[in-house]
């Protein structure tokens, strides 16, 4: 009955070697779910009513006035579907179109190619939903270890549920109430945009304050708007924590009540939040494309909007697309964080 | 379900529910008979008005009553949600409780689909699919919404049903051949209630709100009216520039009283399904409290004592909202310098309770309400520790009684290096420790137990069972207690090894001269190693005796049960005898005896009065047999 005994090294190789299997297993799913993204990217137009591709082409004329170029037509077909090639070698062109980051023509700004709309736009929302998500997580996980600290006092009872509440505000009314308030009544914010058009862009200092104060309302809502699922969440999560052995121990070690609280509780009450935090990242991103449209904000939301109203498929496709990509690489970020807090590479499955 | 109805919060979100859902179906025979309001009539008259009596709400710019545009807007919302609530959990339901009923390869295909949708943006893809479909109306977008959300659910039911699979009661259904699909209608579903009602409040709100996202876009369709489309137009035309805040504040009011009243009922029937996360409700608080103050209000003036520990009268009571429930009752007990007690007992026997009570660390609803541990140290200095505040009872903490629980893989902190959970609490205790010997110091420790220096530097989760749980002896010793209480230290380890472990432990206690107090079922194994034993029934000490006595002469007919149904470790000639019956409910513990109606020798009056613990020779015990008796000659056979 006797084991031998790897020495810890010899254990903390393999639990290390765990983690990277994990992480890579979880690299490997991300790539799946992109697949699968671009797979619906090519399917969803051609299972729509009508026949978007023929409907885009005439757009296209329309706008231009001449009929549209012999490759015009091929891309089009590619994205849209609608030509007499069987679907496989349909499948074939669009994903050789898709690796050579050719996403199409903007009908409504003809001809700029979507990918320069798309590319032009991304950076504005990642910068945005980023800081704001960090933000609001940060608030949210703090207030939710706090209360559930103290769970049943009188802040819980009061800040919890109203935090549930907080959850069912939607973003864009929220939007539209501070700019309402903070940009037109006390008129603290500009109404609207991303930036100050009368600096020139770059790294000036007026520049970057310009984004901060342009910015500033359109975050602030999102942060308002997510902070109370975290709170949610890392109260229940503290809560159970507390009923833990290990809570016990370290009060009968005379811990003090701070060092109990953080190290013990809040540091492992914080993981499941991680875990959240990549499974809601994707409800915040859509949250935040309402958001940008109140605000003019000129991320993807507002070039989604813009391409919704004037039926500009291929815009619509790459913000799609776009989105589902930046979306993933923000939950394996944030896969990767719960891997490097939580030194079990316990795999849940 | 009844708790959460009864709570405040849940009525008031049931009423506004009720009152939205009235309003959906009504609206339309109110607008036309009661407001005389046609929604979408355009009064170029009467455009941007301010509230009036003409127009409660005001109109929009083209004229347009906001109040009839609310109230038609209603049943938008409603139908959204309702579609968006049924539909998906729908499909979650079938997907999830097919994987987790079904499992191996069917549930890996669903999981894989399951945690795709999960992951993909699902306003996205709604988005475009909307996109396409310029008109969708109501029932299509909550359709769309289900389609693309029901995936949170399903993970949910999947990890509930395939616990529930592994549970006797589907097995047994499974066993007398009863098919898939009835075991799942009649034996799995039941169980998930819980998470249906909470899946479709929740895709409830989901459903309300990207219906209101999709209409502020524009998506749906050109003539209906819905909250969503009344704020676009009402940010499109300029309401905010023209103050007109009657028409884009009202819609997202109804957004958010029906979305959270919805939340609210959602968050009332959480915290009833789960009553450990609503924590203690304001009464209970406030019991504590008063509790609190009363025993530490009343100090004891101890006197110095041979003892090491003087427990006496001590009794626990769990505060609840429907009246107390003593757990210990009057329990007095004494651990003499370097002595081993024993202390037995079924589960809900009150050990657990009286253990965590001694370390001053009760677990709520469980409070100390009266009585005292007095702990005398080495130098002769007496604390009562139950009239000691937490802050007072810190410096004491581990220096003068330690803890070991029974499962060192719940006890040690997962995410701390082992080394790290020693070297806290010795610089806690000593402030001029400098981390080097702290260091130091743990690695003695370690090696005391067996334990390689260099694993000090692993998590828990890298070492063995066994490792663990010596680790946490070590752990216990670490600041050189003159008492350290144990609960259950080998139950969760092999026989090998709790063998070893206890071996280990005596020597060190040999070697330190430190008292134990052992909290066991395990009547056979605490004969070993123990001095003394004290045996508990219903949260009283029925019996307490030298260790061979509690084996050898039994005094109360519980002890007497207890012990037959234990072979001794060292023989293997076993004639097992349970106890019939169950422990009492403490909620509701007999009168008189509390043994009495498992009692084999109880006798008139038995169920009357309650027996004292009396001290006869050696040996207390609480049993009517022995009052005024010489207990020798009435040892039980
Ligand atoms: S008091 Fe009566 S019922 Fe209780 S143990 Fe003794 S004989 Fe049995």
């Amino acid at each position: 009955m006797v084991k031998s005994r790897p020495d810890a090294a010899v254990v903390k190789l393999v639990a290390s070697h765990q983690g990277l299997r994990r992480l890579g297993r979880r690299l490997g799913f991300y790539l799946m779910v992109a697949a699968v993204a671009i797979t619906l990217n090519f399917i969803i137009p051609r299972l729509m009513p009508g026949d978007p591709g023929t409907q885009l082409l005439l757009k296209i004329q329309q706008t231009t006035g001449i009929a549209p170029s012999e490759e015009t037509v091929k891309n089009v077909r590619a994205l849209f579907g609608g030509d007499d090639q069987n679907l496989a070698a349909q499948y074939l062109t669009y994903l050789g179109q898709i690796f050579q980051g050719n996403l199409g023509v903007s009908t409504s700004q003809y001809p700029t190619p979507v990918s320069e709309l798309v590319f032009a736009a991304l950076p504005w929302t990642v910068l945005l939903v980023g800081i704001s998500t960090v933000l609001a997580f940060a608030i949210g996980v703090t207030i939710g270890i706090s209360l559930g600290w103290k769970a049943g006092g009188r802040a819980d009872s009061f800040f919890t549920p109203a935090a549930a509440i907080l959850g069912s505000i939607p973003y864009f009314w929220v939007a539209v109430l501070a700019v309402w308030f903070f940009a037109i009544i006390l008129g603290w914010f500009p109404i609207a945009g991303g930036y100050d058009p009368s600096i020139v862009p770059g790294f000036s200092l007026l520049y970057v304050l310009g984004i901060l104060k342009f910015g500033f309302l359109p975050a602030a809502t999102i942060i308002f708007s997510t902070f109370g699922g975290w709170v949610i969440g890392q109260r229940n999560m503290m809560v159970t924590t507390l009923g833990e052995d290990y809570i016990l121990l370290a009060k009968a070690k005379g811990l003090s009540p701070r060092r109990i609280m953080f190290r013990y509780a809040a540091r492992n009450a914080i993981l499941p939040s991680f875990t959240g935090l990549a499974l809601s990242i994707a409800g915040i991103v859509a949250g935040a494309l309402l958001t940008e449209v109140v605000f003019g904000y000129p991320g993807m939301g507002s070039l989604l909007f813009r391409a919704v109203t004037e039926r500009d498929y291929p815009v619509m496709q790459a913000v799609f697309l776009l989105t589902t990509f930046a979306v993933l690489i923000a939950n394996f970020i944030a896969d990767s964080t719960y891997a490097l807090l939580d030194p079990r590479t316990r795999e849940d499955g | 379900m009844r708790n959460a109805l009864s709570d405040r919060r849940a009525q008031a979100g049931l009423l506004i529910a009720l009152f939205f859902t009235a309003i959906a179906i009504f609206g339309p025979l109110i607008n036309e008979h009661v407001l005389h309001q046609n929604p979408l009539a355009i009064d170029l008259e009467a455009f941007g008005q301010p509230p009036s009596s003409a127009h409660l709400l005001g109109t929009t710019s083209s004229g347009q009553d906001v109040l009839a545009q609310l109230i038609a807007g209603a049943s938008q919302s409603m139908i959204a949600g309702l579609v968006a609530a049924l539909l998906g959990t729908a499909i979650a339901i079938i997907i999830g409780v097919t994987a987790g009923t079904l499992g191996g390869r069917i549930d890996s295909a669903l999981t894989a689909v399951t945690n795709i949708f999960l992951t993909l943006p699902g306003f996205a893809l709604i988005l475009i699919v909307a996109g396409y479909t310029s008109n969708a109306g109501p029932v299509l977008i909550g359709t769309i919404i289900a389609v693309f959300g029901w995936a949170g659910g399903s993970r949910a039911l999947r990890a509930q049903s395939l616990s529930l699979r592994n549970r006797d009661f589907v097995q047994a259904s499974r066993m007398i051949g009863e098919s898939r699909i009835r075991v799942v209608i009649v034996e799995v579903l039941p169980h998930l209630t819980g998470w249906v009602t909470v899946m479709l409040l929740m895709g409830f709100v989901g459903g309300i709100l990207s219906e209101a996202g999709l209409a502020f876009l524009g998506l749906s369709g050109v003539d209906t009216v819905s909250w969503g489309t009344m704020i676009s137009q009402a940010q499109a035309q300029n309401a905010l520039l023209g103050g007109m805040w009657w028409w884009f504040a009202p819609p997202g009011l109804c957004i958010v009283a029906l979305g959270g009243s919805v939340a609210l009922i959602n968050f009332a029937l959480d915290q009833s399904y789960n009553p450990r996360l609503s924590g203690l409700s304001r009464g209970q608080l406030n019991a504590f409290q008063k509790i609190k103050k009363r025993v530490q209000r009343t100090p004891k003036s101890p006197q110095s004592s041979e003892n090491v520990l003087e427990i006496s009268g001590l009794t626990v009571e769990y505060v609840t909202d429907r009246g107390n429930v003593v757990a210990c009752k009057q329990v007095s007990l004494n651990v003499r310098r370097g002595e081993i007690v024993g202390l037995a007992g079924e589960s809900g026997s009150g050990k657990s309770t009286l253990l965590t009570s001694l370390v001053r660390l009760d677990r709520p609803p469980a409070v100390t309400t009266s009585g005292s541990v007095l702990f005398t140290d080495r130098q002769g200095k007496t604390t009562d520790l139950v009239s000691q505040s937490e802050a007072e009872l810190r410096p004491l903490r581990w220096t003068s009684i330690s803890l070991v629980l029974q499962s060192a893989m719940t006890a040690l902190n997962p995410v701390m290096r082992l080394g790290d959970q020693f070297i806290d609490v010795l610089q806690t205790h000593d402030t001029t420790l400098s981390k080097a010997a702290a260091q130091k110091k743990t690695h003695e420790l370690l090696k005391n137990v067996g334990i390689a220096p260099n694993r000090s530097n692993s998590y828990p989760h890298e070492m063995s069972g066994g490792m663990r749980q010596r680790a946490t002896i070590a752990l216990a010793l670490a600041c050189d207690p003159e008492l350290v209480v144990m609960d259950e230290p080998t139950t969760a380890v092999d026989v090998v090894m709790q063998r070893q472990i206890l071996a280990n432990v005596l020597d060190l206690q040999r070697k330190f001269g430190f008292a134990i107090v052992f909290v066991t079922h395990d009547l056979s194994l605490l004969v070993e190693i123990a001095d003394r034993i004290a045996i508990m029934y219903a949260g009283k000490i029925i019996e307490v005796a030298a260790a061979e006595e509690i084996w050898n002469a039994p005094q109360h007919p519980y002890t007497v049960g207890l012990r037959d149904s234990f072979p001794p470790l060292s023989q293997t000639t076993v004639s097992l005898r349970g106890i019939p019956g169950a422990p009492p409910d403490l909620r509701n513990p007999p009168s008189g005896c509390s043994f009495h109606p498992r009692c084999p020798l109880k006798f008139d009056g038995c169920d009357r009065d309650e027996p004292e613990l009396l001290q006869i020779g050696e040996t207390s015990v609480a049993c009517h047999q022995y009052e005024g008796a010489n207990p020798k000659e009435m040892v039980i056979q």
